[in-house]
């Protein structure tokens, strides 16, 4: 029955313990990831029901395996693909020395990662370093999909409290109800700047701080430079007003394309972000392309 | 997901043949007849809890489809239906995103049978069988619907407001039959739109004509517009069938999504009956599929029109009751009712 020998505990996650563990019978190294259903109120919990049932769903090299769901007397095991690390650890590692090929490589992937889930219709909703596993070979993949959600159905707004603060999108922040997958792009802009300079783009301690921490770089919003943003429900008129910093001069490590990307995942109105298939065919990323498409067409 | 349902796990896992489904009623037809299954069946798949509960249309779309697929691997005699379509909505509720409390899921369920043999599990049965539904979805729990893919294609046809509106009534019905674990979502959105558009249109030929009657099931179905047009629909499908192979009859159905196909020659002038058929015969779809789901759409409405509600409490006894208990009365409706088949069909269960 014990088809799996835990090895190692590696976490806490949105609900339940990670464990690393091996197949006995296959000996491939795995990711299980813990359930207790003692919660006899509510049943599985909804998070997981949302990472089960969009992962069971979703195929690609850039988004974690679900390779099985394990039902036993009280709890609920999921078998994940098994990553050494994730890119929060890897940060930390390197506190900021990262050459500039892994960074792009980390980036491209990860972009088409959210390709794939916005293809599919599916947000992530909390993309962050700690949420995105990785590997020594230097693959990247999607994790934690607790909060992601299918967006084919549309509702009048989605549960408010979502992605970290962090990594949060200012019209998210500004109480915008209406967001979609341009919450996942600005988070993806956020880890790209993180990755480049080892220290987060925007830590802010509350919803106001964390706007705060925005307006002081990218400048104050207006009208004119994000139609509708003073339509918002967050918005204050009395928005403290700062001018925005030129990127190079906070990220000096990035070349021209590289902050041009940025500025446009970046991008305060969401309908102007840059996509995620928009951002892969960006020249940033133009040599990776080649390499990519070299062996597949033409 | 719309984009992809080709590569989902609803195209992939539980599109099913009807020899799945007929093997699936095996057991419970040896208890009462097909007739009485498929009204006990359509009185569970009513909206009623949905209602009350005052859930979007799509919560309660993926409720029945769990409940229809949970059926496809279960009896209804081994398996109480109140309790999984109690937790089917529980269920449905957690995946479309607006959770409800098991206890308030409970509550509703109690008051909705209150005359129809009650409610009586509690809270931790519920979120016990919770687990049990989930392995037999094979936690496979994203749904696709028609509703989409009509809207999508009312739109390129600029489709009467008003025959969208049928035709979305069309679908809710639809949930009553099987279709929904047979074909692929955009083709019920097309058949309920071949239904609306050319077979109820041959009968009117003023489509924005209000046919008003009495409705057992309540105001959101179809059945009025429909009913009485079955005879015509025969016809149509010949002409249909006809326009279609001349074309050269390639029609496969597997590979190609509907945004391929072409506009109906007039713009903007709405539809005329005519055009409609030539459409449907131009779709690069599999056009007896769209036939089939028609046919499978008239023949509830017929059955509809002798359905009484009072009349499924004493009919879900019937399947429930112990094997002994079986009226000769009951055996002689049902001929297929033999010694024989119970060790036929089940030999492993009765081996035990």
């Amino acid at each position: 029955m014990d088809k799996y020998q835990k090895i190692e505990k590696l976490g806490e996650g949105t609900y339940g313990i990670v464990y690393k563990a091996q197949n006995r019978e296959t000996n491939d190294v795995v990711a299980l990831k813990r359930i207790r259903l003692d919660n006899e109120e509510e049943g599985v919990p909804c998070t997981a029901i949302r990472e089960i049932s969009l992962l069971k769903e979703l195929r690609q090299n850039n988004i974690v395996r679900l390779y099985d769901v394990l039902h036993t007397e009280k709890k609920l095991t999921l078998v994940f693909e098994f990553l050494d690390s994730d890119l929060k650890k890897f940060l930390d590692t390197y506190s900021g020395d990262i050459d500039v090929t892994t960074i792009k490589q980390l980036m491209y992937q990860l972009m088409k990662g959210i390709a794939y889930c916005h293809e599919h219709r599916v947000l992530h909703r909390d993309l962050k370093p700690q949420n995105l596993l990785i590997n020594k070979k230097g693959d990247l993949k999607l994790g934690d999909f607790g909060l992601a959600r299918a967006f084919g159905i549309p509702v009048r707004s989605y549960s408010h409290e979502v992605v970290t603060l962090w990594y949060r999108a200012p019209d998210v922040l500004m109480g915008s109800k209406q967001y979609s997958t341009s919450i996942d792009i600005w988070s993806a802009g956020c880890i790209f700047a993180e990755m480049a300079s080892g220290r987060p783009l925007f830590p802010g301690s509350s919803v106001k701080d964390q706007l705060l921490k925005i307006f002081k770089i990218l400048g104050t919003p207006t009208e004119e430079t994000w139609p509708g943003v003073s339509k918002l429900p967050e918005y204050r008129a009395d928005f403290p007003s700062f001018n925005p910093i030129p990127l190079e001069s906070l990220i000096p490590k990035l070349d021209a394309p590289g902050i041009d990307l940025l500025s446009r995942l970046i991008t305060y109105n969401p309908d102007k972000r840059i996509s995620a298939d928009a951002a892969l065919a960006h020249p940033y990323f133009e040599e990776l392309r080649r390499r990519d498409g070299g062996g597949s067409s033409q | 997901m719309a984009a992809n349902f080709w590569t989902s796990s609803h195209s992939t896992h539980w599109i099913l043949d009807r020899r799945r489904l007929q093997d699936a009623m095996r057991e419970d037809l040896e208890y009462v007849d097909i007739a009485t299954l498929t009204r006990i069946k359509m009185w569970y798949y009513n909206r009623k809890i949905g209602k009350r509960l005052q859930f979007r249309q799509q919560v309660v779309a993926t409720a029945i489809v769990y409940f229809k697929r949970f059926y496809t691997k279960n009896s209804m005699r081994s398996t109480d239906p109140s309790l999984v379509a109690a937790t089917c909505i529980y269920l449905a509720c957690k995946i479309e995103e607006c959770p409800q409390h098991i206890k308030h899921i409970i509550t509703e369920m109690k008051t909705a049978l209150a005359n129809h043999g009650g409610f009586d599990y509690d809270t931790s049965k519920v979120a016990e069988f919770e687990f049990y539904l989930l392995e037999e979805l094979e936690f496979y729990l994203i749904v696709y619907h028609p509703y989409r893919d009509l809207t999508l294609i009312a739109k390129e046809l600029k489709i009467e407001e008003s025959n969208l509106q049928t035709a979305w009534f069309v679908i809710n019905d639809s949930y009553r039959t099987d279709v929904c674990l047979l074909y692929a979502p955009h083709m019920i959105a097309l058949a309920a739109l071949y239904i609306i558009c050319v077979v109820h249109a041959e009968r009117y030929t003023d489509s924005n004509n209000n046919t008003s009657g009495n409705n057992p099931l309540g105001d959101d179905s179809g059945s009025n517009m429909i009913t009485s047009h079955t005879h015509s629909s025969i016809h149509l499908h010949t002409q249909l069938h006809t326009m279609a192979s001349k074309k050269g009859g390639s029609h496969h159905h597997h590979q190609h999504h509907h945004h391929h196909h072409h506009h109906p020659n007039n713009e903007g002038h709405g539809i005329n009956n005519r055009n409609m058929i030539q459409w449907f015969a131009d779709l690069n779809v599999d056009i007896e599929e769209i036939i089939e789901i028609t046919q499978e759409m008239l023949a509830l409405y017929t059955i509809w029109k002798d359905y009484n509600e009072e009349s499924i409490p004493a009919m879900i006894q019937t399947l429930k009751r112990p094997i002994q208990a079986i009226s000769p009365q009951q055996q002689l409706q049902q001929p297929s009712q033999q010694q024989g088949h119970h060790h036929h069909h089940h030999p492993s269960q009765q081996q035990q």
